[in-house]
Protein backbone atom coordinates (compact mmCIF):
# COMPACT_ATOMS: atom_id res chain seq x y z
CA UNK A 1 0.00 0.00 0.00
CA UNK A 2 2.79 2.11 0.70
CA UNK A 3 4.98 1.20 -2.44
CA UNK A 4 0.90 2.25 -4.38
CA UNK A 5 1.09 5.99 -2.70
CA UNK A 6 4.45 6.99 -3.44
CA UNK A 7 4.21 5.28 -7.01
CA UNK A 8 0.71 7.47 -7.20
CA UNK A 9 2.43 10.60 -5.83
CA UNK A 10 5.03 10.48 -8.43
CA UNK A 11 3.07 9.92 -10.92
CA UNK A 12 1.04 13.24 -10.39
CA UNK A 13 4.31 15.15 -9.33
CA UNK A 14 5.71 14.03 -12.96
CA UNK A 15 1.77 14.55 -14.96
CA UNK A 16 1.61 18.51 -12.82
CA UNK A 17 5.33 18.96 -13.69
CA UNK A 18 5.38 18.12 -17.31
CA UNK A 19 2.34 20.47 -17.91
CA UNK A 20 4.24 23.14 -15.37
CA UNK A 21 7.35 23.04 -17.73
CA UNK A 22 5.98 22.76 -21.09
CA UNK A 23 3.95 25.87 -20.37
CA UNK A 24 6.93 27.81 -20.10
CA UNK A 25 7.56 27.80 -23.49
CA UNK A 26 5.42 30.18 -25.55
CA UNK A 27 3.44 28.03 -27.30
CA UNK A 28 1.31 30.72 -29.29
CA UNK A 29 3.90 32.25 -30.30
CA UNK A 30 5.36 29.10 -32.02
CA UNK A 31 2.10 28.14 -33.46
CA UNK A 32 1.32 31.12 -34.14
CA UNK A 33 -1.82 31.25 -32.93
CA UNK A 34 -2.32 35.41 -33.14
CA UNK A 35 -1.22 35.41 -36.70
CA UNK A 36 -3.64 32.71 -37.72
CA UNK A 37 -7.28 33.61 -35.91
CA UNK A 38 -6.62 37.55 -37.75
CA UNK A 39 -6.27 35.69 -40.91
CA UNK A 40 -9.13 33.48 -40.17
CA UNK A 41 -11.11 37.08 -39.34
CA UNK A 42 -9.95 38.79 -42.50
CA UNK A 43 -10.87 35.74 -44.72
CA UNK A 44 -13.89 36.23 -43.12
CA UNK A 45 -14.63 39.18 -43.33
CA UNK A 46 -13.82 39.10 -46.92
CA UNK A 47 -15.76 36.06 -47.38
CA UNK A 48 -18.94 37.73 -46.01
CA UNK A 49 -18.61 41.26 -47.66
CA UNK A 50 -18.43 39.58 -50.59
CA UNK A 51 -21.46 37.47 -50.32
CA UNK A 52 -22.83 41.11 -49.09
CA UNK A 53 -21.55 42.99 -51.90
CA UNK A 54 -23.29 40.84 -54.72
CA UNK A 55 -26.66 40.75 -53.00
CA UNK A 56 -26.84 44.74 -52.61
CA UNK A 57 -26.12 48.16 -54.40
CA UNK A 58 -22.62 50.01 -53.02
CA UNK A 59 -23.41 53.71 -52.99
CA UNK A 60 -20.41 55.53 -53.78
CA UNK A 61 -21.55 59.47 -54.75
CA UNK A 62 -19.16 61.28 -53.15
CA UNK A 63 -21.93 64.02 -51.70
CA UNK A 64 -22.96 60.80 -49.28
CA UNK A 65 -19.64 59.18 -48.70
CA UNK A 66 -17.68 61.84 -48.07
CA UNK A 67 -18.85 63.58 -45.20
CA UNK A 68 -19.44 60.09 -43.21
CA UNK A 69 -16.52 59.56 -44.07
CA UNK A 70 -14.98 62.90 -42.22
CA UNK A 71 -16.88 61.89 -39.40
CA UNK A 72 -15.57 58.32 -39.31
CA UNK A 73 -11.99 60.35 -39.76
CA UNK A 74 -12.83 62.39 -36.71
CA UNK A 75 -13.84 59.75 -34.67
CA UNK A 76 -10.90 57.75 -35.59
CA UNK A 77 -8.05 60.50 -35.32
CA UNK A 78 -9.55 62.03 -31.69
CA UNK A 79 -9.60 58.21 -30.75
CA UNK A 80 -6.08 57.07 -31.87
CA UNK A 81 -8.07 54.33 -34.19
CA UNK A 82 -5.93 53.71 -37.71
CA UNK A 83 -8.81 54.90 -40.28
CA UNK A 84 -7.01 52.01 -42.45
CA UNK A 85 -8.19 49.05 -40.34
CA UNK A 86 -11.73 50.54 -40.59
CA UNK A 87 -13.67 49.43 -44.25
CA UNK A 88 -16.44 51.56 -44.27
CA UNK A 89 -19.41 50.75 -46.65
CA UNK A 90 -22.68 52.31 -47.36
CA UNK A 91 -25.29 50.32 -48.87
CA UNK A 92 -28.47 51.46 -50.10
CA UNK A 93 -31.09 49.26 -48.23
CA UNK A 94 -34.71 51.05 -46.79
CA UNK A 95 -34.20 48.86 -43.32
CA UNK A 96 -32.78 51.56 -40.68
CA UNK A 97 -29.62 49.44 -39.99
CA UNK A 98 -25.74 49.47 -39.12
CA UNK A 99 -23.41 46.83 -38.35
CA UNK A 100 -20.44 45.18 -37.59
CA UNK A 101 -17.95 42.19 -39.75
CA UNK A 102 -14.98 40.38 -38.66
CA UNK A 103 -11.52 42.40 -40.19
CA UNK A 104 -13.08 46.17 -39.46
CA UNK A 105 -16.33 46.00 -41.51
CA UNK A 106 -18.24 49.16 -40.89
CA UNK A 107 -21.84 48.70 -42.95
CA UNK A 108 -24.21 51.90 -42.70
CA UNK A 109 -27.72 51.09 -44.57
CA UNK A 110 -29.11 54.49 -46.84
CA UNK A 111 -32.13 53.74 -44.44
CA UNK A 112 -30.04 54.24 -41.36
CA UNK A 113 -28.75 57.55 -42.59
CA UNK A 114 -31.94 58.79 -43.67
CA UNK A 115 -33.80 57.86 -39.95
CA UNK A 116 -30.96 60.52 -38.47
CA UNK A 117 -31.76 64.11 -37.51
CA UNK A 118 -28.31 65.05 -37.07
CA UNK A 119 -24.45 64.44 -37.88
CA UNK A 120 -24.17 63.36 -34.01
CA UNK A 121 -26.90 60.85 -34.17
CA UNK A 122 -24.93 59.00 -36.90
CA UNK A 123 -21.74 58.73 -35.31
CA UNK A 124 -23.58 58.33 -32.36
CA UNK A 125 -24.42 54.75 -34.16
CA UNK A 126 -21.20 54.75 -35.66
CA UNK A 127 -19.50 54.89 -32.34
CA UNK A 128 -21.35 52.41 -31.42
CA UNK A 129 -20.24 49.66 -34.48
CA UNK A 130 -17.04 50.99 -34.13
CA UNK A 131 -17.08 49.81 -30.58
CA UNK A 132 -18.45 46.20 -31.29
CA UNK A 133 -14.88 45.97 -33.87
CA UNK A 134 -12.45 47.00 -31.61
CA UNK A 135 -13.27 44.83 -28.89
CA UNK A 136 -13.40 41.51 -31.03
CA UNK A 137 -16.95 41.43 -30.14
CA UNK A 138 -17.86 40.04 -33.74
CA UNK A 139 -15.39 37.48 -33.55
CA UNK A 140 -16.29 36.33 -30.44
CA UNK A 141 -20.39 36.10 -31.52
CA UNK A 142 -19.36 33.57 -34.11
CA UNK A 143 -17.37 32.23 -32.89
CA UNK A 144 -19.59 31.17 -30.05
CA UNK A 145 -22.74 30.64 -31.92
CA UNK A 146 -21.05 28.58 -34.89
CA UNK A 147 -18.05 27.52 -33.33
CA UNK A 148 -14.75 27.69 -34.69
CA UNK A 149 -14.67 24.49 -36.43
CA UNK A 150 -17.66 25.45 -38.69
CA UNK A 151 -15.90 28.64 -39.02
CA UNK A 152 -12.50 26.98 -40.72
CA UNK A 153 -14.84 25.19 -42.91
CA UNK A 154 -17.02 28.00 -44.31
CA UNK A 155 -13.26 29.43 -45.26
CA UNK A 156 -12.72 26.98 -47.02
CA UNK A 157 -15.77 26.40 -48.86
CA UNK A 158 -17.81 23.72 -47.14
CA UNK A 159 -20.47 25.93 -45.22
CA UNK A 160 -23.56 27.99 -44.68
CA UNK A 161 -22.02 31.86 -45.58
CA UNK A 162 -25.79 33.00 -45.32
CA UNK A 163 -26.20 31.90 -41.63
CA UNK A 164 -22.84 33.98 -41.11
CA UNK A 165 -24.22 37.11 -42.98
CA UNK A 166 -27.84 36.61 -41.22
CA UNK A 167 -25.99 36.18 -37.60
CA UNK A 168 -23.80 39.40 -37.88
CA UNK A 169 -26.13 41.72 -39.57
CA UNK A 170 -29.67 40.77 -38.14
CA UNK A 171 -29.10 39.13 -34.65
CA UNK A 172 -27.71 41.20 -31.34
CA UNK A 173 -24.89 40.75 -29.46
CA UNK A 174 -25.14 39.51 -25.86
CA UNK A 175 -26.35 41.97 -23.34
CA UNK A 176 -22.92 42.48 -21.72
CA UNK A 177 -21.41 42.29 -25.26
CA UNK A 178 -23.81 45.43 -26.19
CA UNK A 179 -23.25 47.31 -22.78
CA UNK A 180 -19.61 47.45 -23.74
CA UNK A 181 -19.94 48.46 -26.75
CA UNK A 182 -22.49 51.49 -25.68
CA UNK A 183 -19.51 52.38 -22.73
CA UNK A 184 -16.75 52.30 -25.57
CA UNK A 185 -19.29 54.38 -28.05
CA UNK A 186 -19.73 57.19 -24.94
CA UNK A 187 -15.66 57.07 -24.85
CA UNK A 188 -15.17 57.34 -28.48
CA UNK A 189 -17.60 60.12 -28.50
CA UNK A 190 -16.79 62.46 -26.00
CA UNK A 191 -13.27 62.11 -27.25
CA UNK A 192 -14.08 63.45 -30.52
CA UNK A 193 -16.38 66.83 -28.86
CA UNK A 194 -19.75 64.81 -29.51
CA UNK A 195 -22.19 64.39 -26.49
CA UNK A 196 -23.46 61.24 -25.96
CA UNK A 197 -26.82 62.44 -25.90
CA UNK A 198 -26.65 62.14 -29.43
CA UNK A 199 -26.51 57.68 -29.35
CA UNK A 200 -29.11 58.44 -26.11
CA UNK A 201 -31.67 60.04 -28.38
CA UNK A 202 -31.11 57.72 -31.54
CA UNK A 203 -32.00 55.03 -28.99
CA UNK A 204 -35.16 57.00 -27.92
CA UNK A 205 -36.30 57.26 -31.62
CA UNK A 206 -35.99 53.88 -32.32
CA UNK A 207 -38.06 52.26 -29.31
CA UNK A 208 -40.74 54.67 -29.89
CA UNK A 209 -40.42 54.47 -33.84
CA UNK A 210 -40.56 50.48 -33.77
CA UNK A 211 -43.88 50.60 -32.56
CA UNK A 212 -45.28 52.27 -35.87
CA UNK A 213 -46.47 50.88 -38.63
CA UNK A 214 -43.27 50.79 -40.46
CA UNK A 215 -41.61 49.14 -37.82
CA UNK A 216 -40.61 46.37 -40.12
CA UNK A 217 -37.59 48.71 -41.14
CA UNK A 218 -36.41 49.45 -37.94
CA UNK A 219 -34.01 46.61 -37.96
CA UNK A 220 -31.26 48.26 -35.55
CA UNK A 221 -33.78 48.01 -33.37
CA UNK A 222 -34.33 44.50 -32.93
CA UNK A 223 -30.64 43.93 -32.89
CA UNK A 224 -30.38 46.37 -30.48
CA UNK A 225 -33.07 45.28 -28.11
CA UNK A 226 -33.91 47.33 -24.73
CA UNK A 227 -32.97 50.80 -26.62
CA UNK A 228 -35.56 53.43 -24.35
CA UNK A 229 -33.55 51.46 -20.86
CA UNK A 230 -30.07 51.69 -22.64
CA UNK A 231 -30.88 55.20 -23.48
CA UNK A 232 -31.52 56.08 -19.96
CA UNK A 233 -27.68 54.45 -18.92
CA UNK A 234 -26.02 55.84 -21.57
CA UNK A 235 -26.62 59.28 -20.53
CA UNK A 236 -25.80 58.16 -17.03
CA UNK A 237 -22.40 57.08 -17.91
CA UNK A 238 -21.71 59.75 -20.30
CA UNK A 239 -21.85 62.05 -17.14
CA UNK A 240 -19.63 60.10 -15.35
CA UNK A 241 -16.88 59.59 -18.17
CA UNK A 242 -17.41 63.30 -19.76
CA UNK A 243 -14.09 65.57 -18.01
CA UNK A 244 -14.25 68.94 -16.97
CA UNK A 245 -12.96 70.41 -20.68
CA UNK A 246 -14.72 68.49 -22.94
CA UNK A 247 -15.70 70.73 -25.77
CA UNK A 248 -18.59 70.06 -28.23
CA UNK A 249 -17.07 70.33 -31.86
CA UNK A 250 -19.40 70.16 -34.81
CA UNK A 251 -18.73 67.41 -37.25
CA UNK A 252 -20.03 68.56 -40.51
CA UNK A 253 -21.28 72.16 -41.77
CA UNK A 254 -25.29 72.17 -41.79
CA UNK A 255 -25.44 72.84 -45.98
CA UNK A 256 -22.81 69.41 -46.39
CA UNK A 257 -25.65 67.71 -44.14
CA UNK A 258 -28.44 68.76 -45.61
CA UNK A 259 -26.94 68.25 -49.01
CA UNK A 260 -26.31 64.79 -48.63
CA UNK A 261 -29.89 64.12 -46.99
CA UNK A 262 -31.01 65.51 -50.20
CA UNK A 263 -28.92 63.67 -52.25
CA UNK A 264 -29.73 60.31 -50.44
CA UNK B 1 7.85 1.89 -16.01
CA UNK B 2 7.21 -2.27 -17.55
CA UNK B 3 9.12 -5.30 -15.71
CA UNK B 4 9.00 -8.56 -17.26
CA UNK B 5 8.32 -10.91 -14.39
CA UNK B 6 7.50 -14.62 -14.07
CA UNK B 7 4.13 -15.58 -13.18
CA UNK B 8 3.16 -17.62 -10.27
CA UNK B 9 1.95 -19.97 -13.15
CA UNK B 10 2.49 -20.57 -16.72
CA UNK B 11 -1.08 -19.10 -18.19
CA UNK B 12 -2.57 -21.40 -21.28
CA UNK B 13 -3.01 -20.43 -24.78
CA UNK B 14 -6.75 -19.06 -24.28
CA UNK B 15 -5.42 -17.53 -21.49
CA UNK B 16 -2.86 -15.06 -23.48
CA UNK B 17 -5.73 -14.52 -25.78
CA UNK B 18 -8.27 -13.31 -23.17
CA UNK B 19 -5.47 -11.04 -21.12
CA UNK B 20 -4.27 -9.79 -24.36
CA UNK B 21 -7.93 -8.39 -25.30
CA UNK B 22 -8.21 -6.46 -22.35
CA UNK B 23 -5.89 -4.56 -23.57
CA UNK B 24 -7.24 -4.19 -26.57
CA UNK B 25 -10.51 -3.14 -25.25
CA UNK B 26 -8.31 -0.16 -23.74
CA UNK B 27 -7.19 1.30 -26.76
CA UNK B 28 -10.53 0.62 -28.68
CA UNK B 29 -11.54 4.28 -28.86
CA UNK B 30 -8.42 4.80 -30.99
CA UNK B 31 -9.30 2.47 -32.68
CA UNK B 32 -13.35 3.40 -33.84
CA UNK B 33 -11.60 7.39 -33.53
CA UNK B 34 -13.92 8.35 -30.99
CA UNK B 35 -11.93 11.33 -29.08
CA UNK B 36 -13.87 10.43 -25.84
CA UNK B 37 -12.43 9.32 -23.10
CA UNK B 38 -14.90 7.36 -21.10
CA UNK B 39 -15.76 4.97 -24.12
CA UNK B 40 -12.37 3.84 -23.29
CA UNK B 41 -12.56 3.48 -19.64
CA UNK B 42 -15.90 1.94 -20.35
CA UNK B 43 -15.62 -0.67 -22.79
CA UNK B 44 -12.58 -2.12 -20.53
CA UNK B 45 -14.67 -2.24 -17.52
CA UNK B 46 -17.26 -4.54 -19.33
CA UNK B 47 -14.10 -6.81 -20.27
CA UNK B 48 -12.97 -6.75 -16.81
CA UNK B 49 -16.40 -7.67 -15.39
CA UNK B 50 -17.14 -10.24 -18.17
CA UNK B 51 -13.91 -12.52 -16.95
CA UNK B 52 -14.37 -11.66 -13.37
CA UNK B 53 -14.74 -15.13 -12.79
CA UNK B 54 -11.63 -16.09 -15.27
CA UNK B 55 -8.16 -17.13 -14.32
CA UNK B 56 -6.16 -15.30 -12.56
CA UNK B 57 -3.74 -14.52 -15.20
CA UNK B 58 -6.68 -13.05 -17.35
CA UNK B 59 -8.58 -11.18 -14.21
CA UNK B 60 -4.97 -9.77 -12.85
CA UNK B 61 -4.12 -8.27 -16.38
CA UNK B 62 -7.79 -7.38 -17.01
CA UNK B 63 -7.41 -5.32 -14.03
CA UNK B 64 -4.19 -3.35 -14.89
CA UNK B 65 -5.45 -2.56 -18.08
CA UNK B 66 -8.94 -0.82 -16.27
CA UNK B 67 -6.67 0.61 -13.61
CA UNK B 68 -4.17 2.31 -16.61
CA UNK B 69 -7.91 3.67 -18.28
CA UNK B 70 -8.82 5.10 -14.97
CA UNK B 71 -5.99 6.71 -13.99
CA UNK B 72 -5.96 8.80 -17.07
CA UNK B 73 -9.39 9.25 -17.33
CA UNK B 74 -10.16 12.03 -15.48
CA UNK B 75 -7.01 14.23 -16.84
CA UNK B 76 -8.18 12.94 -20.25
CA UNK B 77 -11.81 14.45 -19.57
CA UNK B 78 -10.46 17.69 -18.26
CA UNK B 79 -8.47 17.70 -21.36
CA UNK B 80 -11.83 16.88 -23.51
CA UNK B 81 -14.26 19.68 -21.78
CA UNK B 82 -11.65 22.25 -21.79
CA UNK B 83 -10.82 21.88 -25.31
CA UNK B 84 -14.83 21.98 -26.14
CA UNK B 85 -14.81 25.01 -24.34
CA UNK B 86 -11.92 26.36 -26.50
CA UNK B 87 -13.83 25.61 -29.64
CA UNK B 88 -17.24 27.06 -28.36
CA UNK B 89 -15.26 30.00 -27.61
CA UNK B 90 -15.68 29.93 -23.74
CA UNK B 91 -11.95 29.40 -23.03
CA UNK B 92 -9.01 30.71 -24.28
CA UNK B 93 -6.52 28.89 -26.67
CA UNK B 94 -4.16 29.57 -23.81
CA UNK B 95 -0.38 28.68 -23.15
CA UNK B 96 -1.88 26.67 -20.36
CA UNK B 97 -4.19 24.96 -22.17
CA UNK B 98 -1.66 24.45 -24.65
CA UNK B 99 1.04 23.14 -22.50
CA UNK B 100 -1.90 20.90 -21.04
CA UNK B 101 -2.50 19.26 -24.29
CA UNK B 102 1.02 18.60 -24.96
CA UNK B 103 0.82 16.65 -21.66
CA UNK B 104 -1.80 14.79 -22.32
CA UNK B 105 -0.88 13.74 -25.70
CA UNK B 106 2.53 12.77 -24.60
CA UNK B 107 1.02 10.95 -21.80
CA UNK B 108 -1.59 9.14 -24.10
CA UNK B 109 1.35 8.50 -26.44
CA UNK B 110 3.59 6.16 -23.84
CA UNK B 111 0.25 4.36 -22.68
CA UNK B 112 -0.94 3.51 -26.22
CA UNK B 113 2.33 2.43 -26.90
CA UNK B 114 2.64 0.44 -23.49
CA UNK B 115 -0.56 -1.17 -24.10
CA UNK B 116 0.15 -2.56 -28.00
CA UNK B 117 3.39 -3.55 -26.42
CA UNK B 118 2.00 -5.46 -23.39
CA UNK B 119 -0.43 -7.05 -25.53
CA UNK B 120 2.13 -8.51 -27.73
CA UNK B 121 3.79 -9.44 -25.32
CA UNK B 122 1.20 -11.02 -22.91
CA UNK B 123 -0.57 -13.44 -26.06
CA UNK B 124 3.15 -14.82 -26.17
CA UNK B 125 2.77 -15.88 -22.36
CA UNK B 126 4.76 -13.09 -21.20
CA UNK B 127 3.64 -11.43 -17.53
CA UNK B 128 4.39 -7.85 -17.75
CA UNK B 129 4.08 -5.43 -14.72
CA UNK B 130 3.43 -1.54 -15.55
CA UNK B 131 4.68 1.09 -12.71
CA UNK B 132 1.64 2.03 -10.38
CA UNK B 133 -0.58 -0.05 -12.13
CA UNK B 134 0.75 -3.61 -11.07
CA UNK B 135 0.94 -2.38 -7.14
CA UNK B 136 -2.90 -1.25 -7.49
CA UNK B 137 -3.97 -4.28 -9.40
CA UNK B 138 -2.05 -6.71 -6.86
CA UNK B 139 -3.99 -5.16 -4.48
CA UNK B 140 -7.47 -5.37 -6.05
CA UNK B 141 -6.74 -8.76 -7.57
CA UNK B 142 -6.12 -11.42 -5.19
CA UNK B 143 -5.39 -15.04 -6.51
Amino acid sequence: MKKVIIQFISFLLLFFGMWWGLSFIDWRGVLKVEETSQNIEKELGNFVWESIEQSTTIVDKDEIKLPIDSILQTLCNRNEIDTTTIKLYIIKEKEVNAFALPDGYLILHTGLIEAVDSPEELCGVMAHELAHIKLGHCMDKLIKEVGMGTLAGIISGNGNLSQIVHLLSSTAFSRKAEKEADIQAIRYLLKAGVEAEALASFMRKISTENTKEDAEYWEWFSTHPNAASRATYIIEEAKKLKSAVFKQTPLLHPATWEKMKAVL
Amino acid sequence: MIHHLPFSYRPLDHECDKATNSYLMSVIAVIAGLPFPIVNLIATFFFYYAHRNSTYFVRWHCTQALVSQFLLFFFNSYSFWWTIGVVLGKAELSNLYISYMLTIIIVNTIEFITTIYTAIQVRKGHHIEWWLCAPISHLICKV
